[in-house]
């Protein structure tokens, strides 16, 4: 009797367990997964070469201006820098050697060959694109200033930036004087975010919180003598005679130079 | 005779047990319907099983966004071999973060591809649930979770009554939830389910994941 009461209990109990649940109960998995890959394009759609052919007094004198020579086109989606680094054959080997390379030289050698990468300025529409912090100067959205006459140095405000360090892709440290950037800057605070021109609907203006189209204009203004007047550090002359002697000049010839534009992500 | 009850305690705790009803989906009380396999959920999905995998690596695919169209299909049986007539159910999505330490509103982040951006929001997965007889509330119409967060849910059958199929090839109308198939009522019992992410810009690059539920359960 007790055998029967134990298996009436324990089929009671299963049949009670199962029929409390015989509900409609059920669920299906989906697992989603999605893969941000970073991405940071910078497109020239421009030639990739710029001539500047002085064969004219007055072209010595007030430079060569060639506007609108570069458009830089953005896409990123991440927060991004975006500067200019100037280098050659010459300062890519010796930092130090912030030098053109000198392909051929016409007439008697009687002239400096060694003319200073920061001959070369630029100037960047739209400027102080900055996420909005305040214009610390870091850039090149400053007009080209005329050559003083009588000619004298002039620390100008568009040279381009020559890395001091090791490697011509070294960012600059500060975005101040001489270290500009294009856009963002040295800081984490400084950066443009993430977009694209593809969708940007209007040209952004300066000061803009972000931008992703920039028309980059070049001069450069030999002088007379050829000294190369406005080429500087930010902080010092590099002028022919300044780094030289009275009476130097540039040698006549062909001479190159190098023009990096780099985006980094912001960090 | 106590250890006889101790006994039925057991096994009746033990059968109970087994009928543990999955995390995130308990909702009902009443047992009106037939449990499984009679009444069921199934998930057919296309290629890549039960991963569903948005990969952004083009640009276009940032500004555009990506969708995937009737990536699942969900096909509802429910069954009353009773015939009380008073079987009815429900159906819901639950998204899951896996909880702590990832924050509630936030995609669980399986991989870091850089530092700048903001983490990805649950709310940037949008889902559209239909069918042929429009049964769902949300039918046709892209959806983020309410709330959009752990164990936020989309709602896609909830009647709170009783809504009968109209039959072989029918649209009875309103939210279909009685006894049923999809083998004779495909519009009424199944749900095609799209889904679609926008990141634009500004994220942090890298791999998220998330788990969908979907579930079923008694309505009343």
């Amino acid at each position: 009797m007790k055998k029967f009461m134990k298996s009436a209990l324990l089929f009671g109990a299963v049949m009670a367990g199962t029929s409390t649940f015989a509900q409609i109960q059920d669920e299906e998995n989906v697992t989603v997964t999605m893969e941000l890959v970073p991405i940071l394009q910078l497109n020239m759609n421009t030639p990739d070469q710029v001539n500047f052919v002085f064969d004219e007094i007055a072209e010595y004198i007030g430079g060569i201006t060639q506007y609108g020579a570069t458009i830089l086109t953005a896409s990123s989606t991440v927060s991004w820098d975006l500067f200019a680094s100037g280098t050659s054959g010459a300062h890519a080997a010796v930092p130090a050697s912030r030098f053109w390379d000198a392909q051929v030289a016409y007439g008697a050698a009687s002239g400096i060959v060694d003319l200073p990468l920061t001959a070369l300025e630029l100037h960047q529409f739209p400027g102080d694109i900055n996420n909005g912090l305040a214009n610390t100067g870091g850039d090149y959205a400053a007009q080209f200033t005329a050559n003083p006459n009588p000619q004298a140095p002039t620390l100008g405000a568009n040279n381009i930036y020559v890395s001091a360090a090791s490697a011509y892709l070294a960012p600059p440290a500060v975005a101040a004087a001489n270290n500009r950037y294009i856009a963002g800057g040295a800081a984490p605070l400084s950066f443009v975010e993430g977009g694209s021109y593809l969708t940007q609907t209007a040209v952004a203006v300066n000061g803009a919180l972000n931008a992703y189209y920039f028309v980059i204009d070049y001069r450069i203004v030999p002088g007379l003598p050829a000294v190369f007047p406005f080429a500087n550090t930010g902080a010092a002359s590099e002028d022919l005679v300044t780094i030289g002697a009275a009476g130097d000049y540039a040698q006549p010839g062909v001479y190159t130079m190098n023009v990096k534009y780099l985006m980094i992500e912001n960090q | 005779m106590y250890k006889s009850l101790y006994i039925f305690f057991l096994v009746f705790t033990a059968v109970n047990a087994s009928y543990a009803q999955p995390a995130g989906c308990a909702t009902s009380t009443s047992s009106r319907c037939d449990g499984w396999p009679l009444s069921k959920l199934d998930l057919d999905q296309q290629a890549g099983g039960s991963m569903l995998e948005f990969v952004f690596d083009e640009i276009s695919d940032y500004t555009a966004g990506k969708t995937l169209y009737g990536t699942s299909i969900l096909r509802v049986t429910a069954s009353d071999t009773a015939g009380g007539g008073d079987c009815a159910w429900k159906l819901r999505m639950i998204v899951n973060n896996g909880g702590a330490p990832t924050p509630n509103t936030e995609w669980l982040q399986t991989a870091s591809y850089g530092s700048s951006g903001a983490q990805v929001p649950i709310a940037l997965l949008e889902v559209r649930v239909t069918n042929n007889c429009a049964t769902s509330l949300v039918n046709g119409t892209w959806q983020t979770f309410q709330l959009a967060e752990n164990g936020g849910e989309i709602v896609i059958i909830d009647d709170g009554s009783f809504v009968n199929a109209a039959g072989i090839g029918g649209c009875g109308g309103g939210q279909t939830n009685s006894v049923g198939s999809y083998l004779t009522s495909f519009g009424e019992f199944a749900f095609v389910i799209d889904y679609r992410v926008r990141p634009f810009y500004n994220y942090t690059p890298g791999k998220y994941e998330l788990n969908i539920k979907f579930c079923i359960s008694e309505d009343l």
